[in-house]
């Protein structure tokens, strides 16, 4: 009988960590290029009550057995790569990729290369550009330093930087941004910051310019929005709330029985 | 009498194990592929009265002769309705069929088709187990190539310098008896039989996964009769209970 209470407990539990992701992908669908995860559920194992063949109590062998599934569990949160709308800026340091590229910035506290899609890059003091960050900003990698004269910036679709500087009617390359890719994308480890970690599943990245090697090409003076799509989220929402729901009711059922057996002769 | 506490008993028992079913059903409303679960009753044959008797306190409840026993949980294979998620690598049957799937604890068949690649290419679902191709073997796509498409018949291709080419073909295959299947848990199926080739209603749909099967009117009716037929029973074993005090309760004393 208890089967029954712990098995709704599990799909309680999967629904309302369903719920949790759910949550987190409402509340970043304004984030620069943040990329909607959704939980994927899975049965979890099952009880073998009677085996195949058994013999039931008139001696027949019964043809298939009875197994009881012992609920549900969370498979894997699975993060969706799929392209975010591309929102105009004409800032020509806000860059998107269009295709499965990433851009590398250097995080200085681990001294580890990070992978983003968020383009809304800025100088900081010393000319370099750095990925904007609420609490820390961390170089593109490999880095390029915009002069301290500099009048203009422009960002080609390969991803070369090139600054006018007074005096000269020509642009000035200073550098090439360096994009990398996955074969894996989905296993990249999510670090928050709108940054990604390599991971053993992810595999190594692949590195190449803008526009090589199917990494897809970088637009200046674009953002990519997030990819969260509210109605598609909402819908979830709705089915975890009322799959929550459906098993709370399996739990109460099981509840009663247990109350109905427990109460069934009193001394 | 007796006899019918037993009978009422067994009633209760079964009513509970239909129970642990549908919860389970309900618990995997999200299980990707999920094929809900049926228990079958059957009425055990009925004491003989006239013939002698087989003993009236067995061991086992489920031997005991009249009365109810399941005889089967069934999964109901029918197909489940498909869900778009418009990525790549996920992939739904439309029609019978299952994924030939690989794991270090041996071979299993899922519907299963939310599906990633490994870091050398090898693709997996998101479970981890290797999807076969119909050789028998991986499937690998080239990870510095481009994009994968998954066509009806389970072809895999990739855009290699802007050409499509086939890089395998995912066996699509179907047991020869559903009765064969055991589910094991992770969204996997075992089968203690062998399988064949899916046949040509069989096709896969990229960028669509297979929702749960579990129909939650069904299911809400089964746990309302399951918990009015617990009810019941657990009545019947009051009443009987009564009905035995009773009688010891006027039974002059010698």
């Amino acid at each position: 009988m208890l089967r029954a209470l712990n098995s709704s407990a599990t799909g309680m539990q999967a629904q309302a960590f369903n719920l949790d992701v759910i949550a987190n992908n409402l509340a970043n669908a304004d984030t620069t290029a943040f990329k909607s995860s959704r939980a994927n559920f899975e049965d979890t194992y099952y009880e073998q009550v009677v085996l195949p063949g058994q013999q039931n109590g008139v001696g027949q062998r019964t043809a298939v057995g009875q197994a009881v599934g012992l609920g549900t569990r969370i498979q894997s949160t699975q993060l969706d790569f799929s392209q975010g709308a591309l929102q105009a800026t004409e800032r020509p340091l806000d860059l998107a990729i269009t295709g499965p590229g990433f851009f590398q910035v250097l995080d200085q506290n681990t001294n580890q290369i990070m992978y983003t899609r968020a383009g809304n890059i800025t100088k900081n003091v010393d000319g370099q550009l750095v990925m904007a960050s609420s609490d820390i900003g961390r170089p593109l990698d490999p880095s390029i330093t915009i002069p301290q004269d500099a009048t203009n910036i422009a960002i080609s679709s390969d991803g070369v930087v090139s600054v006018l500087q007074p005096g000269n009617p020509d642009l000035q390359q200073v550098g090439q941004l360096q994009l990398s890719r996955f074969i894996n994308p989905e296993g990249l480890v999510q670090v928050g910051d709108n940054l990604y970690q390599q991971s053993a599943a992810s595999g190594t990245p692949i590195v190449a310019f803008g526009g090589q090697d199917g990494m897809g090409v970088v637009r200046s003076g674009f953002l990519e929005k997030s990819n969260v799509e509210p109605v598609k989220q909402l819908v979830g929402l709705i089915r975890t709330q009322r799959a929550f729901e459906l098993a709370s009711q399996a739990i109460q059922v099981a509840d009663e029985q247990l109350s109905l057996v427990a109460n069934l002769r009193r001394f | 009498m007796i006899n019918g506490l037993y009978l009422s008993a067994q009633g209760a028992h079964t009513q509970q194990i239909r129970l642990d079913v549908v919860s389970n059903n309900l618990a995997n409303a999200s299980s990707t592929g999920f094929k809900r679960d049926m228990t079958v009753f059957e009425s055990h044959l009925p004491f003989d009265f006239v013939e002698g008797n087989p003993s009236d306190t067995p061991e086992k409840l489920a031997n005991s002769w009249g009365g109810t026993t399941i005889a089967e949980i069934k999964t109901d294979y029918s197909q489940n309705p498909l869900q778009a998620t418009e990525g790549t690598l996920d992939v739904a049957f439309a029609g019978p069929g299952f994924f030939k799937v690989a794991t270090k604890a041996g071979k299993f068949l899922t519907r299963d088709g939310a599906l990633t690649l490994q870091q050398d290419g090898t693709l997996e679902t998101a479970g981890g187990a290797k999807v076969l191709s119909d050789e028998g073997g991986p499937i690998t796509v080239n990870p510095s190539e481009g994009e994968i498409f998954i066509g009806a018949e389970g072809i895999v291709s990739q855009e290699t310098e802007g050409d499509l080419e086939e890089v395998g073909r995912i066996a699509l295959v179907e047991p020869r008896s559903y009765e064969t299947l055991k589910k094991v848990g992770d969204n996997l199926y075992k089968n203690l039989g062998s399988e064949r080739p899916a046949g040509p209603e069989t096709s896969l749909k990229q960028g669509f996964l297979e929702a749960s099967g579990v129909k939650p009117v069904n299911e809400m009716v089964n746990l309302i009769e399951t918990s009015r037929a617990f009810e019941a029973n657990l009545n019947m074993i009051k009443f009987q209970d009564e009905a035995l005090g009773n009688l010891l309760s006027t039974v002059p004393r010698l």
